[in-house]
């Protein structure tokens, strides 16, 4: 049984009168690597916050590593790395003073990887930070991660404002780390086309609510889309508990649905939305993504 | 580790610093060389006359000097660290927050401590030099105030900086406001006399004590906008 | 250890602290209020007080009897204040009260002396030009020579920045001989060149005890002076004046104004009451006629007068609406339960003054509270929990809202802090 990292029970939070979430609960066991997906605004940064210490939620507990976020002791501070969105960094010192400022604070510090991505920027010691592009700052922090060696890593939205060959860097490095040590990894994202080989877990959120907390690999299984041809395009069709969601253009209708491909059609039938040609389409995360919470 | 995070603080700040002491040093040497002036284009008695009946301040450039360098010195220090959330990195640090927030805020101070001790000890010995202690004590006592003013500010200009919540961010710049300007009393009655020989022990106290609220800001910090 | 409870109190502290400072400040300065106090003088052709008020409602000059005089008619009683217009109106008058006057005879006898709490509560270099006061030059010279008064008299060279050894054991040799105790508390005298000759400077020993010193011919003059029992001089001015009647005018501990005349140090004790030199502003007026000591308190004031022989003449006292008996002053004792300056006018030095009038704030404070508790009602805050805002808001009034409302830190019913 795999003892739980990161712990969050009946989380709840308001900002001032409005809503963000309500009763939120999902466990991290060790060694997994979890995302937490859902659009922006819905609450994603708002767990992060509270997650490390950094926002007190309205009701609710969250704990990391059996204590609560609010309250890490720095024993379990220095097992815990953090990536900040947009890989903010204290950019007034240059990759040397970094790195030998950080390496007095983790007993653990392991200067070789770092200095590995360092040499592959093709920079000397002395390059300011701030004079760096922000694919080159992500591999700073991302080398500065892997030195520290945390046993788990929170990351959020590793990925903004990184092009497609900085991101697919992070991700290969972020597999390769985690598989080695046995390591745990939270990341949020709303960029889901790379996670699809990266995640073992997953939460998805909307506004106001959670909508599903399930390992990746069940969450495909399970999630299908089907199309059709609509016969009668007049009246709307509606979601409801078997369709998650539906889109109908023209008369081509997509659902989305967990169930079986009979149990939708019993339910068309039910609902007398008469169509022809139901097939169920194949669909990648993001597409699982999409189609879950919606275009809009 | 402190040290560690003494020496980000100083990366931060170096070049800042050295201005700031070029600043002092330029205004304290100035005021040596106007009181050397003075002798020389004086009468000696006279300007003993001056100083001792008048209560002429030969070093009355100097009052606002440290308030501008406990500011500046302030702002460079913990704007950068608001600026893009860079507080949260230095909070996330293996160390409790306590010290690490207490460690940056009396580093600076420090820093502000260092250039102050260097001035009055500037103008105490050129004081020395052409008049008896009492003018050099005086010397010390009417300053201890414009001091403590340069550190009152730069606690709160971390206080304001690291508070997230902008009603209490403005409650503090007034309140901060209102200690820096009970130090400059001198000019709120009766010229430069009034002074503080009999309370300045109170004053150091109270600024003292005012370097806990940073625990309070860092606090607000943690707990977020609601 | 330190914990966020013990913070809050000091920044609640802090801000009531600020507060009690500055809110009144911002009120008396929105809220003027002018002392109408009038300007009395006595004039010695009609030997009645005149009274000249510059407030705006009652502008004049006025007898006690309530007769009122134009500019023109106070100057023609008043003639040795007024020469130079009298003269230049022709209307100068040969006698006064039967005596013969000119101008010389009336600017010989004229001198005046005050006496404010904050030069007597102040500060003073206490070092001193070693005036020499008997050169044989027409002029006083001023001295490259300072002394002052600690373990010794020394006596330092302003051209060297240096003690003159030779001077300074002379004097204080001298000084011991008399059985000066060292160091002197505090040292009258007026270090300027400008006046007509020079009385040295009178000085309080360790022990009370007090001293006439003086350079003569470059060596040491010093006299013990015996006072009557029970008197102590707290500060003296020395009036160093051609009249040479009084080496200058001393306040006592014990609240008496003494003279200290030239007939062998004797002093001469002026029938005044009414005065607190640690409250009061006095001012003494000497003409050929009188010698008139005006006291100036918070709500009232007191002249008297006295002839050349320091008998009492006559008297007034008069009341002034106060600062507190104002509407102003009524309404800041209803609404500031405190009130907190670093400043005042009864002395040179800041310090800590405390000001509580009586207990009337409470009245607005229980007015304070009861818009404090529908506060809690509306923003459903349980008052069992929040015990401290409410009980400083009891006490502190104003200004404990105030911090309230800006630190907002209030305990919610499921033991979270609700905070914006």
């Amino acid at each position: 049984m795999n003892e739980a990292v990161v712990q969050v029970k009946s989380l709840t939070h308001y900002y001032g009168s409005r809503l963000v979430f309500e009763d939120f609960n999902f466990e991290i066991k060790k060694g997994s690597i979890f995302g937490l997906l859902g659009k922006n605004g819905t609450g994603k940064t708002t767990t992060i916050n509270i997650l490390n210490g950094f926002l007190k939620q309205t009701s609710g507990q969250c704990l990391v590593f059996g204590e609560d976020s609010h309250s890490l002791s720095p024993q379990t501070k220095a097992r815990v790395g953090f990536l900040i969105e947009g890989h903010i960094q204290y950019s007034f010192m240059n990759i040397k003073q970094i790195e030998k400022f950080y390496s007095a604070f983790y007993p653990n510090w392991k200067k070789e990887p770092y200095w590995e991505l360092m040499s592959k920027l093709q920079v000397t010691e002395n390059q300011k930070i701030s004079r760096m592009s922000c694919g080159q700052r992500s591999q700073v922090a991302l080398g500065l991660l892997l030195a520290q060696d945390p046993d788990l890593l929170i990351l959020d939205d590793y990925s903004m404002g990184l092009d497609a060959g900085y991101r697919r860097l992070f991700v290969d490095y972020l597999t390769e780390y985690a598989k080695a040590e046995n390591k745990t990894i939270f990341i949020t994202s709303h960029i889901i086309q790379d996670l699809e080989e990266l995640l073992d877990d997953c939460v998805v959120i909307d506004y106001r609510s959670v909508l599903l907390t399930m390992p990746i690999k069940q969450f495909l299984n399970e999630f299908k889309q089907y199309k059709c041809d609509l016969v009668d395009v007049t009246g709307g069709i509606k979601k409801d508990d078997v369709i998650k969601n539906v889109e109908v253009v023209k008369n081509k209708a997509s659902f989305y649905s967990f169930a079986e491909m009979k149990d939708l059609e019993n339910h068309l039938f039910q609902l007398d939305i008469k169509h022809t040609g139901l097939a169920q389409i194949k669909m990648s995360l993001e597409d699982a993504f999409i189609g879950l919470t919606g275009k809009y | 580790m402190l040290k560690s995070l003494m020496y980000k603080e100083w990366l931060k700040v170096r070049w800042s610093y050295i201005g700031l002491v070029l600043l002092n040093m330029i205004v304290v040497i100035n005021i040596c060389i106007s009181l050397f002036n003075a002798f020389k284009f004086y009468e000696a008695n006279q300007v003993y006359d001056g100083v001792l009946s008048w209560g002429y301040v030969f070093y009355i450039d100097l009052m606002y000097i440290p308030l501008a360098t406990g500011i500046l010195l302030g702002v460079v220090q913990f704007f950068p660290e608001i600026n893009s959330s860079r507080l949260k990195l230095t909070l996330h640090l293996p160390i409790k927050e306590i010290k690490s927030l207490l460690t940056i805020q009396w580093y600076g101070l420090s820093l502000l401590m260092i250039i102050f001790l260097a001035d009055a000890v500037v103008i105490s010995v050129m004081t020395f030099a052409y008049f008896p202690s009492e003018v050099v004590s005086s010397f010390l006592i009417l300053s201890l105030p414009w001091f403590l003013a340069g550190l009152t500010a730069y606690i709160f200009i971390a206080l304001v900086s690291i508070e997230p919540a902008w009603s209490r961010r403005i409650m503090l710049a007034v309140v901060g406001v209102g200690f820096v300007n009970l130090l400059f009393s001198n000019i709120i009655s009766m010229g430069v006399e009034t002074l503080f020989s009999k309370s300045y022990l109170y004053f150091i106290v109270i600024t003292l004590i005012l370097t806990l609220i940073i625990l309070l800001s860092g606090y607000n910090y943690k707990k977020g906008i609601r | 250890m330190m914990n966020i409870k013990s913070v809050k109190i000091i920044l609640t502290a802090s801000i009531i602290f600020i507060l009690s400072i500055y809110l009144p400040d911002i009120f008396w300065s929105t809220f003027r209020f002018r002392v109408e106090r009038p300007m009395v003088s006595y004039s010695p052709v009609i030997n009645d007080f005149l009274f000249q008020y510059s407030g705006k409602s009652n502008a004049g000059i006025k007898d006690r009897k309530g007769k009122t005089y134009t500019r023109e008619e106070y100057e023609a009683v008043m003639p040795q204040f007024n020469f130079a217009q009298l003269m230049f109106a022709g209307k100068m008058p040969d006698s006064v009260n039967g005596i013969a006057v000119d101008v010389p005879l009336m600017k010989k006898n004229l001198f005046q002396s005050r006496f404010e709490p904050s030069t007597i509560d102040g500060f003073n270099y206490m070092m001193y030009p070693l005036i020499e006061s008997q050169s044989g030059r027409v002029n006083l010279e001023y001295p490259n020579e300072f002394f002052i008064i600690k373990d010794k008299m020394e006596i330092i060279d302003s051209r060297t920045n240096k003690v003159n050894r030779d001077m300074t054991e002379a004097f204080t040799n001298v000084l011991k001989q008399h059985g000066f105790v060292f160091p002197a508390k505090k040292t009258f005298g007026n270090p300027t060149t400008r006046k007509a000759f020079d009385e040295g400077y009178f000085v309080i020993d360790n022990n009370d005890q007090f001293f006439h010193i003086k350079r003569v011919k470059g060596k040491p003059y010093c006299k013990k002076i015996d006072l009557p029992a029970g008197v102590n001089v707290v500060h003296f001015n020395v009036h160093e004046i051609v009249l040479k009647e009084f080496y200058g005018i001393f306040v006592a501990e014990n609240n008496g104004l003494y003279l200290l005349t030239y007939d062998d140090y004797k002093v001469i004790k002026l029938a005044i009451e009414e005065y607190d030199y640690r409250t009061s502003s006095i001012r003494i007026l000497g003409d050929l006629f009188n010698r008139t000591v005006s006291i100036n308190n918070e709500n009232k004031y007191s002249v008297f007068v006295l002839d050349r022989e320091y008998k009492l003449k006559d008297m007034y006292k008069g009341q002034v609406l106060g600062k507190e008996e104002s509407a102003q002053g009524k309404i800041s004792a209803y609404l500031f339960p405190f009130s907190l300056s670093i400043v005042s006018s009864k002395s040179m030095f800041v310090n800590f003054f405390l000001k509580v009038l009586d207990l009337r704030f409470l009245i607005v404070n229980m007015i304070l509270l009861s818009g404090l508790i529908v506060f809690f009602f509306i923003r459903k805050i349980p008052l069992d929990k929040n015990i401290f805002p409410l009980l400083l808001v009891c006490i502190t009034g104003i200004y404990g809202l105030i911090s309230v409302l800006v630190i907002r830190d209030f305990n919610s019913s499921n033991n979270f802090k609700l905070g914006k």
